[in-house]
């Protein structure tokens, strides 16, 4: 990662030490370096320069969930994308888009959910 | 298997699973020699003790079982199955869009079938002659239905009280297509977080191809072609989930 005064540069192959983007698990990692690094109010450029393959279920952990951590405008601000062909950015887009909407309803998705797993009593 | 003159290679996927919930006790009888060796060609028969044939043709994506949390092993390993002969003529686009589709629906697999012991088969087929490949990806798992329909009976349950003082809902029972229609919106997710739009990605990936998704759980079956969801109800019950990606190689 290299930074500058305005902006720092996160670069996925460097933060995951290969290309692929396929594992939930390797979007954790991601995930949690951008937390941080939008927490302290950093600028970041993410470059997805050199990744070979990157499929739906790490972008929903990697850059989904960070909609439900900080607002949209946050997110715009302080985040840009790069290194994606267009395939990439259709599909990052779409997971952009489903999280929006996930987290717009998510206490509704969430209690159905723990009902499923019967982790409460379903008690009124 | 003495009346059966043609089996579709990428469908070992799907007999595997039928040979999973048989716990390991299926055997095969009687087997044609054309089917014979389809299907000691692409290493399927030989797990039921037959002997393995070459594929001269080039044209075999063999039978292969994957695990949980295997992921970026098997994006390795399709690079391993999918034989230069396969992927002369495609596109660098179209392979990558299709490795992407395939570790989606893998994924998916891993992820809903319901038990951390279950595998996840793959196999395919390329026809040179038809500019067609076909990959089949299959799990003997609980299947969409019985995801989605636990899941949508709780999200649209009503809760009520009994006459007996106890609480509960009030169910509205869904029907395996339902619950797979569900499922391919694009924005529905059993899934603790965030998900659900693998399926829905690979079917405009496949469509806009000019190929064919075909989809079959419980008893479910869908195949998504042009602008065609043909949706039908089948007699019996596939215990599991099938999906199969037919791609037109010619074409993006």
């Amino acid at each position: 990662m290299s930074s500058n005064a305005a902006t720092a540069e996160l670069v996925v192959t460097d933060v995951l030490g290969k290309s692929l983007c396929i594992s939930a698990s390797d979007g954790e990692v991601l995930r949690d370096r951008l937390i941080a690094m939008l927490d302290s109010g950093a600028k970041v450029a993410l470059s997805f320069a050199g990744v070979s393959m990157i499929i739906s279920y790490f972008l929903n952990v990697a850059v989904g969930q960070l909609y439900g951590k900080f607002t949209d405008d946050k997110i715009a601000n302080q985040l840009t994308i790069t290194g994606l062909d267009d395939s990439d950015q259709s599909l990052l887009e779409r997971v952009v888009e489903n999280a929006k909407n996930y987290y717009a309803n998510k206490a509704q998705h969430d209690i159905a959910w723990q009902e499923v797993m019967g982790t409460d009593d379903e008690a009124e | 298997m003495a009346h059966c003159s043609f089996f579709e290679a990428n469908m070992c996927a799907a007999l595997a699973c039928v040979a999973h919930h048989c716990g390991g006790h299926l055997k095969f009888n009687n087997v044609q020699s054309k089917v014979e060796s389809i299907l000691c060609k692409n290493k399927f028969l030989p797990r039921f003790g037959y002997a393995p044939q070459s594929d001269l043709n080039g044209t075999v994506i063999p039978f292969s079982q994957y695990s949980r949390n295997f992921d970026d092993k098997a994006y390795q390993h399709l690079e391993l199955l999918l034989q230069p002969n396969t992927f002369h003529a495609v596109t660098a686009e179209l392979k990558k869009e299709l490795y992407r589709h395939l570790l989606e629906v893998y994924c998916n697999a891993a992820i809903h079938s319901g038990d951390n012991d279950v595998p996840v088969f793959l196999c395919g087929q390329y026809y040179p002659y038809k500019n067609v490949l076909i990959f089949t990806i299959a799990d003997p798992g609980i299947g969409i239905p019985a995801n989605v329909s636990d899941f949508r009976m709780k999200m649209q349950g009503e809760f009520i009280r009994f006459s007996n003082g106890q609480t509960g809902r009030r169910i509205k029972l869904f029907d395996d297509t339902e619950s797979v229609k569900w499922a391919m919106t694009g924005r529905n997710s059993t899934k603790p977080d965030l998900g659900g739009i693998g399926l829905k990605t690979t079917r405009d990936f496949v469509v806009a191809n000019g190929g064919k998704l075909t989809i079959v759980s419980g008893d479910c079956f869908v195949q998504f072609s042009g602008t065609t969801e043909d949706y039908r109800t089948m007699n019996g019950k596939f215990y599991g989930t099938c999906v199969s990606i037919e791609i037109k190689t010619n074409r993006f």
